[in-house]
């Protein structure tokens, strides 16, 4: 057989070359005696052409192609006649004029259309983000052949790859940390794996390979790595996936100056791959100064609107807002909104953000100032004394236009992060931010501790974090509080893509931060005893990082979403639609994880019973009013009753769902119809809720 | 005693006499129950899940029936959503001659027993050859149009224009579907074998079983041929029509949200209060037990619906073996130690109707016959089911045999 060409690779050096394809059919036009295709492999799209007048056989066989039928093609390439080439397809020059064709498989009729180039100039194409997004993962093996997706996941190999080479450069090799480990309490929810072997007994899913990491380093393998799958049963968001992949690192005998110039490195690499050209060095920030000019750990610099704190300017004023705050040791800092009074109206600072948006992020307001003929113009200005506001207009270094906006509050955590998050929104409102420009930026000298709300602590990133100093006394929280952490967090435009920080290597440093954190001797034993151990026995000082990689690449790539650059990623609900996972298992595995005997039947109460019920009711939003809930617990009883005697009965038939087979077949073909009572609103007149000319449904909110 | 027409009509057609059409049912007066869409009614379907739903356009089979020239009477009161009759007054309307012919759905065999309350005719016909569009369904795989008529023949008309093909239900029988016109007046019958099943007669009162074998040996002296068959797995046919029934009615239940038609608690702070309350207030006990089972047998146990639809499918594949051996099987409709119209929780409804289940877990038509089963003063009615589209040999059979 002849050697296959690639359809992506095809110009105009393969002129009157017999050439053989193979890949999917994209696209087809049928002209009569014409008909064209788009034919797809990874690498691209080529057109080919069947002419009737060459073979009528050949002809008649292409007219039954159809969209990603998979074929083998043999031709002919020639020059395109001038007029009809494709500015879209990089081969768009050339086309090849079919000489055979073998369908290796057709496919079925397609859930939702692949294709991405239009196959003449100015036809309308699809996108992915036209298809409903389970459906695209229900079928995701059809949602992969896109090309768009295509390029995602090979840039996303491309970006690792680098990184694995230059830590290949740098002495570091890739070693695999287990996936069944010990559950510890660090950070979130672990997903657990019931042992069979050791009834009751759990293994956890690694959130990270932390401890074994740093086990490494204390067995001597001095620069480690390993691109780690890690898993965390946290509350779904957006952009968050069960399982997600890190970079991860670790050395021994270094300091943050090494990780951070390193990962510098890697990142600037990996952006490179996507087209993207960092600036470097990237710049450091500290925690603290990253809270009190941006109200954010993760800053976005992209744009301006630092904080700018006035709290000393009001020290003797009237305005009993800000007295009563500053009464109660408050602080009152601001941001200037240079130039964009127009845009912000008295009518948008008081009725929209004043009002709502504010509040909206927990503040409980805001004041705002315009500047105008070198005065400040407010509702609230004739409270200031002239003093106060030329020291406004200088500490602000306003000028006519600008806006500013203030937030005042007792709690300094409080007035930052509102603020911080009035920066934001203001920003993206305003179209201040710039597209295509990227800031790097290295946030430093965390808290090592956060305060908890029962009056301990908890550490801010996790509890192998090396403190700034190790002369602290663990019962003291107000020391605690003040002690700073040796970690490193990297964030790029806002968004926080990894963090490591350098490692406690003591045994009894260790020790104290767990006394530090609540845990007795008997918790710390039991949980981490095998880790001291191992750090009594001549630790190196040691520290590393981890990098979330599926999110820089999604950003790298400016991807909506971060499943668009994971294979198989979970939806929204954490759930897969193409394997249909999490799903139920039998009976007979769950007994044989010894998971059904946690419990004697006598056990079931009252209350789970009521439980079992208003879960029952949640699912299928039905209220059960305490009046009912005797009856429904019975009917419920009964299914269960009813559910044993059917699963006790052997049966291998298959099941079927309807009294008949059911046949699949398709709607005959009819134009879309608006339906009469539709478009006279028959439909919905008796709708039970109906505002002007909608009915009120469920807001979605994502 | 004969009822006020409020009584017995949740919905009158205040212009009944303006069929437009000529057709071969012209005169022939029509009820529906209320889960069957006749435009611009209001078809609650004795659930207040659906107040003031009224459906933009008539039912395939309401349409087809107006074509021929049907006068629609009105609509009768019902059970909600159509399981089990314990307020329905559809019988009555044949019975008091409001109506000729009455057209509902059968869950567990609700209008076979209304037709031998009424002393009429009742046929549930074969699954999947009358569309379902515009009937609201409680337990799609189970459910179908039926119909109350005093006259057999009327039965055969009223089939041969309600069923065949439309393109807007995808559930039918599509390919290999036959042509339901009455064959009647044939000049001789083949030699008709009747079966029925031990397990199912051997639940019966004494006199009951006798006054149901004097019905068969009277049809023995005309002719036909009466055969015992063992079914060992009778008793899973309740069983198995109640996981799937409740389970598909959980999950068909779960559109009435109140949102655009039925009722809406207006006082929710929020949206899943308001599906909470809604619900909570718009269902009755009856439906909402079932509601419950089927959400547990969705959410907590699945692979228990899964496990009765692998049942089914045995019971249908011996059901058709039994068929392979006689032309109908026999039974009564009824019997005396449960009363279907007081039937109020589930348990109760399917021991009620445990007779008439077959004929819904395997889509086979059935038919019932007033007047021939009669346990002292009751009724007990003779049901004829049949194997899956033989519904004209059947109406054929009772037009040259019972009528």
């Amino acid at each position: 057989m002849k050697e296959r060409t690639c359809c992506g690779t095809i110009d105009k050096k393969d002129i009157d070359n017999d050439i053989l394809l193979q890949g999917w059919v994209d696209a087809r036009r049928d002209h009569g005696e014409l008909l064209f295709i788009h034919l797809r492999d990874w690498t691209g799209i080529v057109q080919v052409v069947f002419q009737e007048t060459e073979s009528k056989e050949l002809f008649e066989q292409s007219r039954d192609l159809r969209e990603e039928f998979c074929i083998t093609i043999t031709g002919r390439v020639v020059m395109r006649q001038a007029g009809t080439e494709n500015p879209s397809l990089t081969t768009g020059d050339v086309e090849v004029m079919a000489s055979s064709l073998t369908l290796l498989n057709a496919a079925r009729q397609l859930p939702f259309q692949i294709s991405e180039k239009a196959m003449t100039v100015g036809a309308s194409i699809s996108t992915p983000a036209n298809v409903a997004e389970d459906l695209r993962l229900q079928y995701r093996y059809l949602d992969l052949r896109r090309p768009s997706i295509q390029q995602n996941l090979k840039t996303r190999h491309r970006m690792i790859k680098k990184a694995r080479e230059l830590l290949d450069e740098h002495g570091f090799i890739e070693i695999e940390t287990p996936s069944l480990t010990r559950s510890t309490p660090e950070g979130a929810r672990d997903y657990i794996v019931p042992s069979r072997v050791h009834e009751s007994a759990f293994y956890a899913l690694p959130q990270s390979p932390q401890l074994f990491k740093q086990l490494l380093m204390i067995s001597g393998m001095e620069r480690y790595y390993q691109v780690a799958r890690c898993f965390r049963d946290e509350d779904l968001r957006p952009n968050r996936q069960p399982e997600f992949t890190q970079l991860d690192i670790e050395a021994a005998f270094v300091d943050e100056n090494f990780i951070c110039g390193l990962i510098e490195k890697i990142i600037i690499r990996m952006f490179m791959e996507a087209g993207i050209s960092l600036p470097h060095p990237f710049p450091k920030i500290s925690h603290t100064d990253a809270i009190a000019t941006t109200g954010s750990d993760r800053p976005d610099l992209r744009f301006g609107l630092r904080f700018i704190h006035a709290t000393d300017l009001f020290a003797r004023t009237s305005y009993s807002i800000f007295q009563q705050v500053l009464k109660r040791g408050g602080h009152i800092i601001g941001i200037n909104v240079k130039g964009q009074s127009e845009a912000l109206s008295k009518n948008v600072l008081q009725n929209e953000y004043a009002r709502h948006v504010v509040p909206g992020f927990g503040g409980k307001g805001m004041t705002w100032m315009r500047v105008a003929d070198g005065k400040l113009d407010s509702n609230i200005v004739q409270f200031f004394s002239d003093s106060e506001q030329s020291a406004i207009i200088e500490r602000f270094r306003c000028e006519d236009g600008d806006v500013l906006m203030i937030v005042a509050d007792p709690s300094y955590e409080m007035t930052t992060r509102v603020l911080g998050q009035l920066r934001l929104h203001v920003a993206h409102r305003l179209g201040l931010v710039p597209e295509n420009t990227w800031r790097p930026v290295w946030v430093t000298d965390f808290p090592l501790f956060d305060p908890t709300d029962d009056g301990g602590v908890t550490s801010t990133h996790h509890p192998f974090t090396s403190p700034d100093r190790t002369d602290f006394d663990p019962t003291d929280t107000h020391d605690l509080l003040q002690l700073k952490s040796r970690a490193y967090d990297i964030v790029i435009n806002g968004e926080e893509l990894g963090g490591g920080s350098i490692r406690i290597d003591n045994y009894k440093t260790q020790e104290k931060i767990f006394t530090a954190l609540g845990l007795s001797q008997k918790d710390i034993d039991e949980k981490f005893g095998f880790f001291i151990n191992a750090l009594e026995y001549g630790a190196p000082p040691h520290g590393g990082i981890a990098l979330g990689i599926d999110r820089m690449v999604s950003m790298a790539l400016g991807t909506a979403s971060i499943r668009d650059v994971i294979a198989f990623p979970k939806n929204r609900s954490a759930f897969c639609p193409l394997t249909r996972a999490p799903s139920v298992v039998s009976h007979a595995q769950l007994d044989e994880l010894g998971l059904l005997n946690t419990g004697s039947p006598e056990k079931t109460t009252q209350t789970d019973e009521k439980s079992l019920l208003d879960t029952l009711s949640w699912v299928s939003r039905i209220g059960v009013g305490d009046d009912e809930h005797p009856v429904m617990e019975q009917a419920v009883d009964e299914a269960q009753a009813l559910a044993r005697q059917v699963l006790s009965q052997k049966c291998d038939d298959d099941p079927v769902f309807s009294a008949i087979q059911i046949e699949n077949r398709t709607r005959p073909g009819k134009s879309p119809v608006e339906h009469p009572a539709a478009a006279d609103g028959g439909l919905l007149a008796h709708a039970p809720a109906i505002k002007g000319d909608f009915f009120k449904v469920a807001n979605i909110i994502e | 005693m004969n009822h006020n027409t409020e009584d017995l009509f949740c919905y009158t057609n205040p212009t009944p006499d303006t069929s437009s059409r000529e057709g071969r049912l012209n005169n022939l007066r029509v009820a529906v129950r209320p889960n069957i869409s006749v435009c611009k009614w209001p078809a609650q379907a004795g659930s207040k899940a659906l107040e003031n739903y009224h459906p933009a356009e008539d039912a395939t089979v309401v349409e087809r029936l107006k074509e021929q020239g049907a006068q629609f009477t009105g609509m009768s009161k019902m059970s909600e959503l159509g399981f089990g009759i314990a307020s329905d007054t559809t019988h009555l309307i044949v019975s008091e001659n409001q109506s000729d012919l009455v057209l509902g759905t059968d869950v567990v065999g609700e209008i076979r027993h209304l037709s031998i309350m009424a002393g009429a005719w009742g046929y549930k016909p074969s699954f999947g050859i009358c569309s379902n569009l515009g009937i609201i369904n409680l337990v799609p795989s189970m459910e179908c149009v039926a119909v109350i008529a005093k006259k057999p023949a009327q039965i055969s008309d009223v089939l041969s224009t309600i069923s065949g093909k439309d393109d807007r239900d995808f559930s039918m029988v599509w390919e290999n579907l036959p042509d339901f016109t009455p064959q009647s007046g044939k000049a001789d019958f083949p030699v008709y074998k009747i079966g029925f099943l031990s397990e199912q007669i051997n639940g019966l009162s004494k006199s009951e079983r006798s006054a149901f074998k004097i019905a068969l040996s009277e049809l023995a002296g005309k002719g036909i041929q009466v055969e015992e068959i063992s079914f060992p797995d009778y008793a899973l046919f309740k069983k198995i029509h109640q996981v799937i029934g409740a389970t598909e009615a959980s999950s068909s239940a779960g559109k009435y949200d109140g949102v655009r038609y039925g009722h809406r608690n207006e006082n929710a702070a929020n949206w899943n209060e308001m599906y909470l309350s809604s619900r909570q207030e718009a269902f009755g006990p009856l439906i909402k037990s079932y509601l419950f089972q089927g959400a547990w047998f969705q959410f907590k146990n699945y692979e228990a619906f899964e496990h009765a639809c692998r049942l089914r499918n045995r019971l249908i594949k011996k059901t058709g073996d039994v068929f392979g051996k006689i032309d109908f099987l026999a039974s009564p409709v009824r019997c005396g130690e449960m009363d279907a119209s007081r039937a109020e929780s589930i348990p109760a409804t399917y021991d009620a109707f445990a007779l008439t289940l077959i004929a819904n877990v395997t889509g086979s038509p059935s038919l019932c016959v007033p007047g021939i089963v009669k346990n002292g003063e009751m009724d007990l009615g003779l049901q004829l089911t049949a194997p899956h589209l033989s519904d004209v040999k059947l109406l054929d059979f009772a037009l040259g045999y019972l009528a």
